[in-house]
């Protein structure tokens, strides 16, 4: 914590600064954009890089919770209803089913019954032979079913574009900069210094035109800080005072997903049974997301989906899914739910997920005499938006400023349609960039001659490039575009994906060609080790025959040494 | 033996039946053939070699039985009209050519060090190059693609390839016309077999790069300078661009291994001794004692006095890995709850879990290296163990797994492999 110099040169100011670009932070963003706040939004990795980018895509209605929590079910229901009302067309109303097999308690589902009804949510009854109709892969001994309104949400893609219409209004989003450290005067929290992160990926050092400075820390100063980093919440607290992250009551718990390369069921599926592992069936576009384990683990810190946790998910999706052994599995994850701490403080390692989906608001003014410090903590990204508007009302509390929610009202523009520029919002200050605009139009560069890199998920090289001329990194990119996400998982597209950056002269054109050939080397490894993580505890079937060519391919053909080669070298 | 279909199956009888035609299937066959046995080859297709740049890699042979095989490899390879050499081409004393090796660019722009490499790809050898002390103004090396061969970029190959090497290097990517379509090197290699296009092609690319490619040492191309003809085309090209020309080995599907399947197969078909059924999937064996006596397709009875199994290995789809086997290599599995252990309960009714073991029920072991590794456990002589299993059934190729596997693996175990059966079949005689 550093006092502010009066006169100081900053290298940005706002209204508001919000830490984090998870679902949480881009929600504060877009929430205080649509009250009319200049606000900055400041993250350390890319966008949605933690829990948002590792959850199963599951857009609840409330059914998860309804016989442990009828409350949150409540909250789930109501957010659902609004998220498919103004974010359309990032939701695919895949329409939701509870089914109870033969080994199910019967008592369970008289009191998920009961819950689903003080929730205002109406199940409504399918026959059984009628459910195996609408899921033909679905287990013999189902019993009984119902239909919910769960949907399916690309999470990714809705982040993309708030942020993109946040940016239109006027707010700036530093990606890949991290704050170290907070500013304060005779009032209280007044900004962050940031330090942009170096490395290959420092050309999306913002998604606005303004590059954040390398070396030296620069300041931003607002007179709220809003901190949105989810699991990160206590560390960033605690770079205020010790207290500050006392007053952080924050848990972590580990989920694994394992993703399979086929649409197993059209509907997403749960099981009427006490929330447990492997027993929700979400379907994406061609792949279908068997999720979740749950187990606390000491922080967020690089986690990586171990076999057992993978096996586990594979016999409980058995129950479901009899024959899910003979569908190639395409890869597994693992992301940190950041659980308010009463939550996660029981023995049973499993609590994780049987309550405490709620959220909780820390006003650091009351609580440590920090004023201007909010900290926003728990929720899930169903209940995003409802997080952002309670965050959104102290902060107008905070400045003195009331401005109306408008986040339930306001359409969530689709990717690739005109930005609509809020009436509420101030003059802009930084331009748009038009090449994310472009980008998220879709069209692509001209000058290239356009060639398919990615087969799987049909990513053109033109739209990758005009993504990384908008100043998105590869990784940015590479998710909002799919690139790689297919079956092949960077096998055949890596050496394409390398031909396309360098017939872009990426990146950049000013630089050395053997900087070039180096950063661009670097970025296509980097590249093809991301995807080999996932695929590492999924090892069987149609999966293992792939690593198998793989590392044939790579050994015999390409000259690339594999993993064992590499520690070898260093 | 159950036979699918009505009527009795059909039957057929070889001194030798090799299941597979990939590399370890066709040397396996060559060999027996070569040693007087009458030989049945039982596959679906060309199985791995689709994906085979062509390159053999894997440690310099050693013993005289390796080099035997290479030396038998090079031999048959002249007869079937593609050769194979070592350290630029040099077929040198025999086998002894794959000791010095050779380095040769790939597609990624990166050196592949290899003992032996098909004849298209002998001008690229880059310990040649190294060893002549090239200027930079004395010739280079100059990286051709074709606009319609996407997998296939010149410029990511010149610039590794001038970072990896320091040869200097320059790029040029040519239109082939509509007539080639988008993307594949089989249709492609299609156009160059046909000579009236191939002539335009000449008239064209005299034009394009004649002036230009004069000045550097040597061309690289795209393995796709045709399926049949590649050998004098390769030869007009030189002629034509005044310099020498070779392929570059490239990503799948890939025409040097398939050239390999069809001059092979062609050759042993002429030879007279093998009989190819292909579009066949052996489902079935039936053993008596310590000896297996036919393996079946279901439609066809194949007896023989010794069979060589060469499905190849797990990327081959020779071997199939079952959740249970992969969670039982990574790691015990002690966060599951008592009673649900993967792979615990038992299979449905009418239900057979897919062992990882192939036809004959061989004992498979797996290995945690790179990637996980699986292959049939075997004894000397590519015979499986334990001693207990059938007697006259050799196991070849990546079927046999190992840490890493490579075409030297597939050629030597092959050749032992089918020389063994081979001599099975005068034990049975005698």
């Amino acid at each position: 914590m550093r006092r502010l110099a009066e006169g100081e040169a900053v290298f940005d100011r706002a209204d508001v600064i919000v830490i984090g670009g998870g679902a949480t932070g881009v929600g504060v963003l877009w929430d205080l954009v649509l009250r009319g706040f200049d606000v900055v939004l400041v993250e350390q990795a890319g966008l949605a890089s933690g829990t948002s980018g590792a959850f199963h895509g599951l857009l609840h209605s409330g059914g998860r919770y309804a016989g442990t929590d009828p409350e949150t079910a409540a909250g789930c229901l109501a957010e659902n209803r609004i998220l498919k009302s103004v974010a359309r067309s990032f939701i695919r109303e895949t329409g939701g089913l509870f089914v109870r097999l033969e080994e199910d308690p019967e008592d369970w589902e008289e009191r998920w019954l009961e819950g689903c009804r003080r929730a205002g949510l109406s199940p409504v009854p399918v026959r059984r032979d009628e459910v195996l109709d609408l899921e033909p892969h679905l287990t013999s001994t189902v019993l009984k079913a119902y239909r919910v309104p769960d949907a399916a949400v690309d999470g990714f893609g809705l982040l993309w574009s708030l942020v993109w219409s946040s940016v239109a209004a006027g707010a700036r989003v530093y990606l890949r900069a991290r704050v170290t450290g907070f500013l304060t005067d005779e009032d209280g929290v007044r900004g962050v210094e940031v330090v942009g992160l170096g490395g290959t990926e420092e050309r999306a050092a913002a998604v606005t035109e303004g590059r954040f400075p390398q070396a030296e820390p620069g300041e931003i100063t607002a007179e709220v800080v809003v901190n949105a980093t989810g699991p990160w919440a206590q560390e960033t607290a605690a770079l205020a005072c010790p207290a500050a992250a006392a007053s952080v009551p924050l848990g972590h718990d580990k989920g694994v997903m394992l993703i399979f390369n086929s649409r197993l069921v059209s509907h997403v599926v749960n099981r009427l049974r006490p929330p447990a592992d492997g027993d929700i069936l979400v379907p994406h576009g061609p792949v279908t997301i068997l999720g979740t384990t749950s187990g606390n683990v000491p922080g967020p810190g690089r986690l990586l989906p171990e076999p057992e946790e993978v096996a586990l998910l594979l016999c409980e999706g058995r129950a479901l899914l009899p024959d899910i052994d003979r569908v190639p599995p395409l890869r597994a994850y693992a992301g940190v739910r950041p659980l308010l701490k009463e939550a996660v403080d029981h023995t049973d390692p499993g609590a994780g997920r049987g309550g405490g989906r709620g959220f909780l608001l820390v006003d650091h003014g009351e609580t440590d005499g920090l004023p201007g410090l909010v900290t926003v903590l728990g929720g899930k990204f169903t209940t995003f938006r409802a997080m952002a508007a309670e965050t959104g009302d102290l902060v107008c509390r905070l400045v003195g400023r009331p401005a109306r929610c408008r986040t339930a009202e306001v359409g969530v523009p689709r990717l690739g349609s005109p930005v609509p520029r809020p009436p509420a919002a101030p003059v802009s200050r930084a331009p748009l960039t038009t090449g994310a605009e472009r980008a998220a139009h879709g069209r692509e560069r001209p000058d290239l001659a356009d060639s398919l890199v990615c087969e799987c998920e049909f990513v053109s090289s033109s739209r990758l490039v005009s993504l990384l001329d908008a100043g998105l990194a590869l990784s940015d990119a590479r998710r909002l575009c799919r690139l790689g996400m297919g079956g092949c998982q960077g096998i055949f597209c890596t050496q394409r994906l390398a031909g396309a950056l360098f017939g872009a002269g990426w990146p950049g054109d000013t630089a050395q060609p053997r900087t070039d050939r180096e950063a661009v080397r670097a970025e296509t490894d980097a590249f093809r080790r991301g995807r080999l993580t996932g695929v590492a505890a999924v090892q069987w079937g149609g999966q293992a025959r792939l690593s198998a060519l793989a590392a044939a391919l790579e050994r015999l053909t390409f000259g690339r040494p594999g993993r064992e080669g590499e520690e070898k070298v260093r | 033996m159950r036979a699918v279909g009505r009527g009795a199956p059909r039957v057929v009888d070889y001194d030798v039946v090799v299941i597979g035609s990939g590399l370890a299937g066709l040397v396996a066959a060559a060999a027996a053939a070569a040693a007087g046995a009458r030989v049945g080859v039982v596959a679906e297709s060309f199985g791995g070699l689709a994906m085979w740049s062509g390159l053999v890699s894997g440690k310099a042979p050693a013993g005289d039985e390796e080099l035997d095989a290479v030396r038998f490899f090079i031999e048959f390879g002249v007869r079937c009209g593609l050769e194979y050499g070592g350290c630029g081409g040099s077929r040198g004393a025999e086998g002894e050519a794959a000791r010095e090796g050779m380095e040769v660019l790939s597609s990624s722009g990166r050196p592949v060090r290899c003992l032996l490499a098909p004849e298209t790809v002998w001008a690229g050898d880059l310990r040649n190059w190294a060893s002549s002390g090239m200027q930079a103004d004395d010739g280079g090396l100059l990286v051709v693609g074709f606009t319609e061969l996407e997998d296939y970029p010149a410029a990511v190959i010149a610039g590794q390839a001038a970072a990896e090497t320091g040869v200097r290097t320059a790029h040029r990517t040519v239109s082939l016309g509509r007539a080639a379509g988008r993307g594949l090197g089989v249709r492609i290699a299609g156009l160059f077999d046909d000579p009236a296009w191939f002539e335009g092609f000449l008239e064209a690319s005299r034009r394009l790069l004649g002036r230009e490619a004069r000045r550097f040492r040597a061309v690289a191309l795209p393995p796709v300078l045709g399926l049949f003809r590649f050998r004098s085309n390769l030869e007009a090209l030189r002629e034509n661009l005044g310099t020498a020309v070779f392929e570059l080995p490239a990503v799948p599907p890939s025409l040097p291994g398939m050239r390999f399947w069809h001059l092979w197969r062609w050759r042993l078909e002429a030879d007279g001794r093998t009989t190819f059924h292909l579009g066949r999937r052996v489902v079935e064996a039936d053993t008596h004692g310590d000896r297996c006596l036919a393996v079946s397709d279901g439609l066809t009875v194949y007896r023989a006095a010794a069979f060589v199994l060469a499905t190849g290995g797990v990327a081959g789809r020779g071997l199939e890995v079952p959740p249970e086997a992969f969670f039982r290599l990574s790691k015990p599995t002690g966060a599951l709850r008592p009673g649900q252990a993967p792979g615990g309960g038992p299979a449905r009714p009418g239900e057979r879990s897919v062992p990882v073991e192939p036809i004959f029920g061989l004992e498979t072991c797996g290995r945690r290296t790179d990637w996980l590794s699986w292959g049939v456990r075997v004894q000397d002589s590519s015979r499986p163990c334990p001693t207990g299993g059938p007697a006259n059934v050799f196991v070849a190729g990546w079927q046999l797994g190992g840490p890493e596997p490579d075409a030297l693996l597939s050629i030597t175990t092959g050749w032992q492999a089918g020389r063994a059966a081979a001599d099975c079949r005068e034990e049975g005689t005698q």
